[in-house]
């Protein structure tokens, strides 16, 4: 649940930065980032439209009861967990996709419409699965980082498994356009993710010396944790050792 | 024949060492949950007891100071840097960072105290220990995933690296972030030390949450 909220959070974050004079060397290659002064910019407007509109509608909807908004989140993520059902089994992860349709089933029936979640309770807590993390899984690269308009950190593999996630999700096709209802469920788990982190990104951004490159730090570690399952490899971690040897 | 009699005695060490040294392992994991649980149990004591900022901020400084190899967590985030400036430098950039991590960590800490660390499982590999655990709350909000890297200095006893929280590792994101700061600055590590400075000062003035 919580790391499924994060993306979204970080998403939020992306409509918010700090620009600056790039120069490139090699000693800095590690942030994926060709593009950082283009970037920046996008950022920086992506950052004004959190100030003036995501914020203050994030900061009104914390006024709605908390059992509704939890409910609201309830209702939302159980109508798109097909999206995490359809990447557990192209994964291969069929314990996980077992979980995912065992939510599914008793969130739609004694959860009444998914508006509560009893699965959790049970012993089913929710994850979350995307077409990106499916890519990773097959082996295929992030890609530059880039950043979007409106929708923030989006590296090409992110960015097409958005694309399929949307083919996947049934909201898609409720509206009379396709994209109403896509457009809908995206703008509603935006503004609920960001109600619900305000003090934290806001802490974020007031401790960090660079907001843009801890957001993008942030991002990037989220999303090699959740294509790992938050398993840690040991033997990816960096040798310290050598950090007491100079 | 001729190699019987050693590969014997060379399967039977290893028969007999593989078992004590998987007990060793054993045993190191188990210590390593515990100092975490300890660590973590101290924590919450001072967000429970200390309501001042300046006290959680000592409370803090005196839990880095005891638990946490600073000089090793100073070198790791200022990446390559660390050997291009001085000691003089190093020095400061390490007490500034120190300060900072007391400063964000009192302050981002400061909506908790009601909650339990849950010790999970751990893993190991050489000197590093990774113990996972959850934070629960008691006011029915999601628990939240948090792993601790922990390592095994020369003496046998442990410090704490890193934290990693739903996914991000601390230590981590403040050296991409310092690289960055670095790499729009030429390499300037008084630029880098300003921003800090500024960070520090920034926390001095903000209301505690909680």
């Amino acid at each position: 649940m919580v790391k499924s909220q994060f993306i979204p959070v970080l998403l939020a974050l992306a409509l918010t930065a700090c620009a600056g004079n790039q120069t490139t060397t090699s000693e800095f290659a590690d942030d994926n980032d060709p593009y950082e002064s283009f970037n920046r910019k996008i950022f920086a407007v992506n950052l004004a439209l959190d100030r003036s509109v995501l914020k203050p509608v994030a900061k009104s909807y914390l006024s709605v009861p908390q059992p509704v908004r939890t409910s609201v989140r309830n209702f939302r993520n159980n109508l798109i967990s097909p999206v995490t059902l359809s990447n557990d089994t192209l994964q291969g992860s069929w314990s996980r996709a077992g979980v995912t349709m065992s939510r599914l089933l008793i969130n739609s029936t004694i959860g009444v419409l998914g508006l509560f979640d009893p699965a959790t309770a049970m012993g089913l807590p929710r994850h979350t699965e995307d077409f990106g993390q499916t890519l990773a899984v097959y082996g295929v690269p992030e890609g530059a980082y880039m950043y979007v308009p409106l929708l923030g950190p989006g590296p090409p593999r992110d960015m097409a498994g958005l694309i399929v996630d949307t083919a996947f999700n049934p909201i898609t096709y409720m509206g009379d356009n396709r994209l109403e209802g896509a457009a809908l469920s995206f703008a509603v788990g935006g503004v609920d993710s960001r109600a619900n982190n305000l003090d934290v990104i806001d802490e974020i951004e007031r401790s960090s010396v660079d907001f843009y490159a801890s957001v993008r730090s942030l991002y990037r570690q989220n999303r090699e944790s959740e294509i790992a399952n938050g398993e840690t490899n040991l033997d990816d971690l960096p040798d310290l050792e050598d950090l007491d040897n100079f | 024949m001729r190699y019987f009699v050693p590969a014997l005695m060379l399967s039977l060490a290893v028969g007999l060492a593989a078992p004590a040294w998987a007990e060793d392992r054993a045993a190191d994991e188990a210590r390593a949950k515990i100092f975490v649980t300890d660590m973590a149990d101290e924590a919450i004591t001072i967000l429970k007891t200390q309501t001042t900022r300046e006290a959680r901020e000592a409370g803090f400084r005196k839990l880095l100071n005891e638990r946490a190899n600073m000089r090793r967590i100073a070198r790791f985030t200022l990446g390559a840097f660390a050997r291009k400036i001085s000691d003089e430098d190093f020095a400061t950039y390490q007490e500034l960072l120190n300060e900072l991590i007391i400063k964000v960590y009192a302050n981002r800490l400061g909506e908790y105290g009601n909650e339990q660390v849950v010790v999970g499982r751990s893993q190991s590999k050489k000197k590093n220990f990774i113990v996972k655990s959850q934070i629960e709350f008691d006011n029915g909000r999601q628990p939240i995933d948090v792993d601790w890297w922990l390592y095994r200095e020369k003496d046998g006893s442990f410090t704490l690296f890193d934290v990693r929280v739903i996914g991000v590792w601390m230590a981590q994101e403040q050296r991409d972030s310092f690289a960055s700061v670095l790499k729009n600055n030429r390499g300037d590590i008084s630029a880098l030390l300003g921003h800090i400075r500024t960070q520090i000062e920034n926390g001095d003035n903000d209301e505690p949450t909680g």
